[in-house]
């Protein structure tokens, strides 16, 4: 499929050598010293793409390489520190949206299916899956959670199947999850922790035990049914059908996993490496307010724990749906974000300024967590991407991965596409992953993948 | 790259504009063809889903067979009616994704892992609760192993909906078993209970039916599966003893059979939450509690009154169908509603100087019937603007039933600016200037513009930016009202006197009733249904009775 080059580095040119060398570790030195640690891939999206063509905030994101300042001192100045750890996507486009019309669609983002940009498309072609749902299918199925879908305030828009939806597992649509509690009980709140062998004796320890370990059987025998009778559901239903109990059947494994098996220090987490005595992983403390930043602080910090303590490798996380009205007084911005994706001012600017300091937030959490001789940021891709350009436009697509994927991915510079489709990129994205496509969503989009290394 | 000033168009709308460019684009989409004496864009819904799945049934078949997720109300109702608890459980349940505003669409209700574990905690939690002496006496301790096959059957039939089989009665019985030794009759129980309340044959309602003696690949439904649509269909829960008794008794298989439990049915206290479920989705306004507003331009749009425009939406549905029998006309017609004190100044009515809902008669001049209620107003706006284009896009897809076609290639939306100095009229009127946008907007913009006297919250206004509002209208496309209008309320005269809203009431029963987009077959069968039913005085109750006898209701296409 790789027919021609690609013109995709002018890293050194951009940055100057000085810049680059600059970088804290060598890829080659990462990759092999951490090939021990999990590799993890967080997919963020924000709404309504960014200003670029013209204004105060030109330069950033722009399609002419002339005009690149790359100084990251516009929306993306709140990365700037991690510049070195992140590579833009440039001349690269979601194509399978005819006409650049259907500027909030978001369901095409990761699948490269032009039929899930259709508002009629109630029912997804069987087997459809987005890219992170690819690449969970290889490298999640040894934590207790394949992957994890969250959100903060995605619901209550119109259209909510094309604007509001990015994940598609295999035919289904993947709704987010928008309240940090509901995560936060997934993810730790629930089983009851289990034996740990600690030095506790005595009748009454033993009776707990005991009763713990009874209970957790019975909870087994009842999730064992459930696989069963849907096995059973399954044999009579049509293969549309296949992709819902598909994922029911996820849902029940993922929690059979959750239950501790007796004896098992850390109880049973699916096969996974226990997180090792001293690391940070733990259960956040969840704001109850609703509030859009404390929302988003949450969900950042459930997503980080969520791979810190190795509960999944694969996280999305989409903060609004595109079409929003969403207000944001904390930023002294009254005006709902759609109408600003219509005209594109100052005070979006400063919107989408804020949602960069958000992942800016989220990358350099991962990248203070140390793995190995580097971070956990080395071993991840944080592909932080937002579903239209400016003026409800398809293309170019605005965005960016952030960390090196255990060295599969080169940062610190652009990633040029040549009239690439996001399929390019998303194949060389499962290929940071080892998972080697040769074709990704409807073919007629894969001109030539992108090599992400 | 060709600029075009496309206004909000794309913005609001997925399926835009001109039909004729969409399938150069590489979409792959069924041919749209045009009605030929309304000119109008027929229904490509029925071929747009199928074409995906590419064994869908054909146009005169019945439709599909379904695995139907319970919504989280049905669920929550029904595991109150099975334990005989005074409220219905409020335990945390994932929001359902809404599809054409419902939020029982088949294709698109599944169960995540999220939801997966907040069934098995309620599920838990109410076992855990569960009154056993009342839900499963033993009268024979000795023999607690009787006792409990006796409960796995009747409770177990009443949970799936159908007796059980010997395999099934098997697996309970190993449940139960667990919970017994070493432990009680009650704790055995108890696992029992557990374990039906999130049973995936409870969470999901099949309708796979048995194949027909004539073959070929139509299914006949069986008269649990019967009896289950009906219940959920009526009252939004799981079937009641005399249901599931007549399905025992092999007399639902005939249409007269149907009816009569159908009636019998609507007289369910249930059946109010029903209506109100259908109404509110037809209208859009299943996501009125997430609605927000620019805080700056409208100030008055509180929770509180966000609160009392939903508690308004329910009386009024209420007071149509049980108090105006039914009529889909006077839905848009009936010259009262409900007004507490904030909505009273909204309406700018009388104060009833009450936080309760008092009835009031509308301005006659300003404002009649649900299209002119605050809620329906302030849903098919923007934050900020009254926007014309979502209004006229919900009165052509949502009160017309008529889709609107793709978009064209080649279009870059570049959206006019907010100008102090033009009315919201006259910013969106822009667009009709172009081409390529106006084939498009010429079936949007000449409805959602009758509406511009209504603001983004539904406040009357005859001022817009300081100009006069000019809410002059089109109606085109129906076969019997078509023609100019002045502002909602002649509008909804127009609309109330045509057939077009009966029929298209009929379509959206179709999508409540089946929680499926329609079938060519679906819109022929509703279009007679509203004739048989008097047209335009058409009672939306009895719409759904008919449809229980159509063969929609007992036959289902096989799929592979």
């Amino acid at each position: 499929m790789e027919k021609h080059a690609i013109r995709r580095r002018s890293l050194l040119t951009r940055l100057g050598a000085a810049a680059f060398l600059a970088a804290p570790v060598f890829r080659d030195v990462i990759a092999e010293a951490q090939s021990a640690f999990p590799k993890r891939l967080v997919i963020l999206h924000f709404p309504g793409g960014v200003r670029y063509v013209s204004g105060a905030y030109a330069g950033e994101f722009d399609l002419k390489p002339s005009d690149h300042n790359f100084n990251f001192n516009k929306v993306l100045s709140p990365l700037l520190s991690l510049r070195s750890d992140i590579v833009l996507l440039e001349q690269i486009g979601d194509v399978t949206r005819p006409g650049n019309t259907e500027g909030h669609t978001t369901s095409t983002l990761l699948t490269s299916d032009s039929r899930m940009a259709d508002e009629d498309t109630v029912a997804v072609p069987p087997g459809t899956n987005s890219i992170d749902q690819v690449i969970a299918n290889a490298i999640g199925q040894s934590t207790r959670f394949g992957s994890l879908q969250l959100g903060v305030h995605t619901a209550g828009e119109e259209a909510e199947l094309t604007h509001a939806r990015i994940v598609f597992a295999n035919g289904t649509r993947v709704a987010p999850v928008n309240d940090p509690q509901v995560v936060f009980t997934r993810l730790f709140g629930g089983a009851p922790p289990a034996p740990t062998g600690t030095s506790t004796v005595g009748p009454a320890a033993d009776q707990a035990a005991q009763a713990l370990a009874r209970l957790n059987a019975q909870k087994r025998s009842i999730l064992d049914l459930r696989t069963a009778e849907l096995q059973e559901i399954r044999a009579l239903v049509g293969t549309q059908e296949f992709g819902k109990l598909d994922e029911h059947l996820t849902a029940i494994r993922e929690l059979e996993n959750g239950i501790p098996i007796a004896g098992v220090p850390g109880g049973n987490t699916g096969g996974s490496v226990a997180p090792s005595p001293g690391t940070s992983c733990g259960a956040p403390t969840v704001d109850p307010n609703t509030d859009l930043p404390t929302q988003v602080a949450s969900m950042n910090e459930l997503a980080y724990q969520a791979l810190n303590c190795d509960l999944t490798r694969v996280v999305t996380v989409q903060w609004l749906s595109s079409g929003n009205d969403m207000t944001f007084p904390f930023l002294g911005v009254n005006r709902s974000h759609h109408g600003m994706q219509h005209d594109y001012g100052d005070d979006f600017d400063v919107v989408q300024t804020w949602f960069m300091s958000q992942a800016a937030a989220f990358i350099q959490r991962l990248k203070n967590t140390p793995e190995g001789s580097g971070s956990m940021l080395d071993n991840s891709a944080v592909f932080v991407v937002t579903e239209q350009s400016q003026s409800h436009t398809a293309t170019p697509t605005i965005g960016f991965v952030a960390g090196q994927a255990g060295g599969s991915i080169r940062t610190g510079g652009t990633l040029m596409g040549n009239q690439s489709s996001l399929a390019d990129f998303h194949i060389g994205l499962a290929r940071a992953f080892g998972v080697n496509l040769s074709t990704f969503g409807e073919p007629q989009w894969v001109n030539s993948p992108l090599s992400l290394g | 790259m060709k600029y075009v000033l496309c206004g909000a168009l794309a913005l609001l709308l997925l399926s835009g504009c001109s039909n004729e460019i969409a399938n150069n684009s590489g979409k792959a989409r069924a041919g749209t063809s045009t009605d030929p004496t309304t000119g109008l864009p027929l229904p490509v819904t029925s071929t747009s889903d199928t074409a995906l799945i590419a064994t869908g049934p054909r146009p005169g078949e019945p439709g599909p067979t379904a695995l139907r997720r319970l919504t989280n109300d049905e669920y929550r109702a029904t595991v109150q009616d099975l334990l005989s608890l005074p409220m219905a459980p409020s335990d945390a349940l994932q929001p359902e994704t809404r599809s054409l505003g419902y939020d029982n669409f088949s294709a698109v209700l599944t169960v995540s892992g999220t939801l997966a574990g907040q069934y098995e905690s309620l599920a838990t939690r109410l076992a855990d609760q569960a009154d056993v002496a009342g839900l499963a006496p033993c009268a024979t301790p000795n023999d607690d192993t009787t006792c409990a096959l006796g409960f796995i059957q009747s409770f177990g039939k009443r949970a799936l909906r159908r007796p059980l089989t010997g395999a099934e009665e098997q697996q309970y019985s190993s449940i139960y078993q667990q919970g017994r030794t070493g432990g009680s009759y009650e704790e055995g129980i108890r696992r029992l209970v557990q374990t039906f309340l999130a049973s995936p044959k409870l969470v999901y309602r099949p309708e796979l039916g048995t194949p027909l003696a004539s073959g070929g690949n139509q299914r006949s439904l069986t008269p649990y599966e019967v009896a289950s649509a009906l219940s959920y269909l009526f009252t939004g829960s799981t079937p009641d003893a005399e249901l599931l008794a007549a399905a025992d008794a092999q007399t639902l298989s005939t249409p007269a059979a149907v009816e009569a439990q159908a009636r019998r049915l609507l007289a369910s206290p249930r059946a109010k939450a029903v209506f109100r479920k259908f109404v509110s989705g037809w209208f859009g306004l299943g996501n009125v509690s997430e609605l927000r507003k620019d805080a700056t331009v409208y100030p008055e749009f509180t929770p509180e009154l966000r609160a009392s425009m939903m508690v308004e939406t329910d009386r009024f549905i209420d007071a149509t169908v049980w108090e105006r029998a039914g009529s889909v006309a006077k839905l848009v017609s009936a010259p009262s509603t409900f007004v507490d004190s904030r909505l009273s100044a909204l309406y700018g009515v009388p104060n009833p100087g009450s936080d309760q809902l008092m009835p009031v008669e509308l301005n006659p001049v300003e404002r009649v019937g649900f299209l002119t209620s605050a809620a329906v107003l302030a849903v098919h706006s923007k934050a900020g603007d009254s926007s014309p284009i979502a209004r006229g896009k919900f009165l052509r897809t949502g009160l017309l039933c008529q889709p609107l076609p793709d978009p064209p290639t080649g279009v870059v939306i570049v959206v006019p600016p907010p100008d102090p100095k033009l009315t919201t009229r006259e910013r969106f009127a822009q667009h009709s200037s172009s081409p390529a946008c106006a084939s498009c907007h010429a079936l949007i913009d000449p409805l959602g513009f009758g509406l511009e006297n209504y603001d983004a919250i539904g406040r009357y206004r005859t001022m817009d930016n300081g100009k006069p509002v000019d809410a002059t209208g089109m109606l085109t496309g129906t076969p019997d009202a078509d023609g100019p209008f002045q502002g909602g309320v002649e509008l909804a005269a127009k609309l109330s006197s045509s057939r077009v809203l009966a029929e298209c009431a009929g379509v959206q029963a179709t999508r409540f009733a089946f929680g499926r987009r329609e079938t060519d077959a679906d819109r022929t069968l509703v279009a007679s249904l509203a004739d048989g039913l008097g047209g335009r005085n058409l009672d939306i109750r009895e719409l759904l009775i008919a449809l229980t006898k159509t063969e929609n209701f007992f036959v289902r296409t096989a799929q592979p």
